[in-house]
Formats: C-alpha cells, sequence, structure tokens
C-alpha cells in the first residue's frame, strides 16, 4: 500500500480519509478547546479538513503531517474568531477546587476535570497560547508563526495563562 | 532577589532554561523564601497537570460524511468514494483492547488515591458476594443524576473528558465483576473491582461539584 499522504495529495479522497481517521482526535481536542462550544469545533474541525484538502497539494513535507494539519486548525479558529468576532459561550470557572496537598497530587481523572474547566475560564489568547506551548508541545517560534502574534506576546500570555491556572486551581 | 525578580523568572526556571548563575540564585531565593517555594510548587502542578490532559479526543458523531460532502462538490476533486466499514473493523477492536488494557493499569494505579466524601464505604467492604458491588452502584447512580442536571454549566472539553475517564472505568469495573465472577474467592481481584468502584465515585463527586459554581 502506497502512502496516504502522497495519494491524498494525488486527489485520492479515501486515503484522505485514512488521514482524518488518524488526526482527528487531536484537532477535535484543539478545537473543543479554543471554542469551547462542542456544536462550534465540528465544524471548525470540519473546516479544518477542508481547507487541508485544499492545500494538500502545496504540502511538501518539510513538517510532519500533524504538525501541518495543526497549523490549519490553528489558523482556522484564530481567523474564523477575527471574521466573526463570534463570541465565546460562557462556562463559568470551578467554585470550589479541593484543596489537596500541594506536592502530592498524582494525575489522575478528578484533577484532568479541574484543569479543563480551569483552562476554559481562562482569556482567549492566553488560553490559546498555554494550550499550544504547554499541553502541546509547540515553541513560541512556531506559536508565533501558528497564530501571527509575536513571539514576546507569546510568551507574556503563557506567564499570564500560567498563573491565572495556578490562581484558579488554589482558589 | 526579591520575589517579584523570582517571579519574573520562573518560567524560565521551571522550562529549564536559565543559565546556572541564574538557577543558582533562585534556588537560595527558594531556600529563604516559603511563599516562592509554595508558587514554584504550584506552578510545578499546573504544568504536571497540563501534561496528563488527553491530547487527543474523538469526536461524538462521525464528521467525515459532511466532510466528504463538502470535498465532492470541489470541483477540482474526484467524487468520494466511501469506504466499507469492514476495512476500519479490525482497527477499532485494536482500539477497544487497547482501551480495556488502560483502563486495567489505570485502576491498578489509583488504588492508594486518598478517599473522598461519598455516600458509599470507604474501606474495602467486607460483604461477601456482591452486595457492596450494588451499593457502589447506587451511589454512582445518585451522583450521576446530580451530574446531569449540572452538566451543561461544565466546558465541552471538560465533559469529553469525563465521558472518557467513565468509559474506562465502566470498562474495567465490568471487566473486574467477569473476572470475579469466575474466581470469587481471588482477594487482588476484589481489590480490583473496588478500586474501580471508588475511582468512579470519586470522579462523579468531583465533576458535580464543578458544575456547583
Ligand atoms: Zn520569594
Amino acid at each position: 500500500m502506497s502512502d496516504p499522504i502522497q495519494r491524498a495529495r494525488e486527489g485520492d479522497p479515501d486515503a484522505f480519509r485514512v488521514l482524518y481517521e488518524e488526526h482527528v482526535g487531536r484537532i477535535y481536542a484543539l478545537c473543543l478547546r479554543l471554542a469551547r462550544d462542542a456544536a462550534h469545533a465540528e465544524e471548525l474541525v470540519q473546516d479544518t479538513f477542508v481547507k487541508a484538502w485544499e492545500k494538500l497539494p502545496g504540502f511538501r513535507g518539510e513538517s510532519a503531517f500533524g504538525t501541518w494539519l495543526f497549523r490549519i486548525a490553528v489558523n482556522v479558529t484564530l481567523a474564523e474568531r477575527r471574521a466573526t468576532g463570534r463570541r465565546e459561550s460562557r462556562v463559568g470557572l470551578t467554585a470550589e477546587p479541593e484543596a489537596l496537598p500541594a506536592a502530592h497530587r498524582t494525575p489522575d481523572p478528578g484533577a484532568q476535570l479541574d484543569m479543563e474547566q480551569a483552562i476554559a475560564g481562562l482569556p482567549p489568547h492566553a488560553r490559546a497560547v498555554f494550550l499550544l506551548y504547554d499541553v502541546e508541545g509547540y515553541q513560541h517560534a512556531e506559536i508565533a508563526q501558528m497564530t501571527g502574534i509575536a513571539e514576546g506576546t507569546s510568551k507574556a500570555q503563557l506567564f499570564r495563562a500560567r498563573r491565572l491556572l495556578r490562581e484558579a486551581l488554589n482558589r | 532577589m526579591t520575589c517579584a525578580e523570582f517571579d519574573q523568572l520562573l518560567d524560565r526556571y521551571l522550562d529549564e532554561s536559565l543559565d546556572a548563575t541564574r538557577r543558582a540564585e533562585l534556588d537560595s531565593h527558594l531556600r529563604g523564601c516559603e511563599s516562592c517555594r509554595i508558587l514554584t510548587a504550584q506552578m510545578r502542578e499546573v504544568l504536571a497537570s497540563a501534561a496528563t490532559l488527553p491530547r487527543s479526543i474523538r469526536p461524538p458523531r462521525d464528521l467525515w460524511p459532511d466532510i466528504a460532502e463538502r470535498l465532492a462538490s470541489r470541483a477540482t476533486q474526484p467524487p468520494v468514494r466511501s469506504i466499507p466499514w469492514r476495512r476500519w473493523a479490525p482497527l477499532v477492536a485494536a482500539a477497544v483492547l487497547l482501551i480495556a488494557v488502560t483502563a486495567i493499569v489505570t485502576v491498578r494505579l489509583s488504588r492508594r488515591e486518598p478517599p473522598v466524601a461519598v455516600t458509599a464505604p470507604r474501606e474495602q467492604p467486607h460483604i461477601e458476594g456482591f452486595a457492596a458491588d450494588r451499593e457502589y452502584v447506587l451511589a454512582a447512580e445518585d451522583l450521576e443524576r446530580v451530574l446531569t442536571e449540572g452538566r451543561g454549566r461544565l466546558a465541552p472539553a471538560t465533559v469529553a473528558v469525563l465521558e472518557r475517564n467513565l468509559a474506562l472505568i465502566d470498562a474495567a469495573i465490568v471487566e473486574a465483576r467477569a473476572a470475579l465472577e469466575a474466581d470469587p474467592a481471588n482477594a487482588d481481584l476484589r481489590a480490583l473491582l473496588w478500586g474501580a468502584h471508588r475511582q468512579k465515585l470519586d470522579l462523579l463527586d468531583r465533576a458535580t461539584r464543578l458544575t456547583r459554581s
């Protein structure tokens, strides 16, 4: 079987579906956290894959396909927000996260819930930078490229996001 | 070094991108300053917690048909053919197997978590047979009812993570229960079932409290 990226570039939608199945989970997770609205996140995922299909002939494999796709998702999400000035759904922040002993909290599903809810409460730009840097592992230079903000702004937003999260999780 | 200066450098300290001299200055400040020690510990927790978040979440419905339709409407591309389900079946089977294995590992790792305030017994119950199992099921149902009412107040990513974890735990419960039926005297299996139940209650309890904001 030949490489699905190559076959998709040549216009084979079955091959593109293989790529969709492989990557949709990560794209959806990002869109869900950025948009904070499940129906809106589904639209953004669809837009991302349609745009990727259009741009695929220009994909030369300089970056991993996943990273390339991710960049499109970020662009689609941020461009859409700029264009429509779409207001985000309001999500209340957690009122009383558990005051667990700080040093000994191990990763567990309950802590994941608290973290998701705290991330949802961040301002949009701080949230985007935090997700890209601390959850997805991109560097500031890459984030600047993906989002169109300056590298210094990315650092400043990360600084802000981490401190807001610390407060939210330790109230 | 003041606490404000410490805070300004903390992110680079945590990212380990400071040179040795700077790092030593921060270490020295930390030794003498409790509030910065707490700040540092809490920031480490934020980062550790971010690292445990699922980076992949399956959409609740298949988005491919809509995408395929849009691709087909692009004039430059050939029409979309659908892929028969059986071609995906082995992949799905593999994913299910992976989830089952993960559930067991998760439950094993979580057995030493601190107890939470729930209505079910906190110690491993000595009730023989499946009476204790039923107690847990009833307690979980109570919490699930409360959670259903407040669910709209949770961020969708929170709901997705909640559902994913509940599915993992439920699979572990089913698995442990089946194993226990075949081998009722096995204490390890009882502990496994108990651990899964307790983890489920803990999760439901935390989620319920998140809805009350
Ligand atoms: Zn200090």
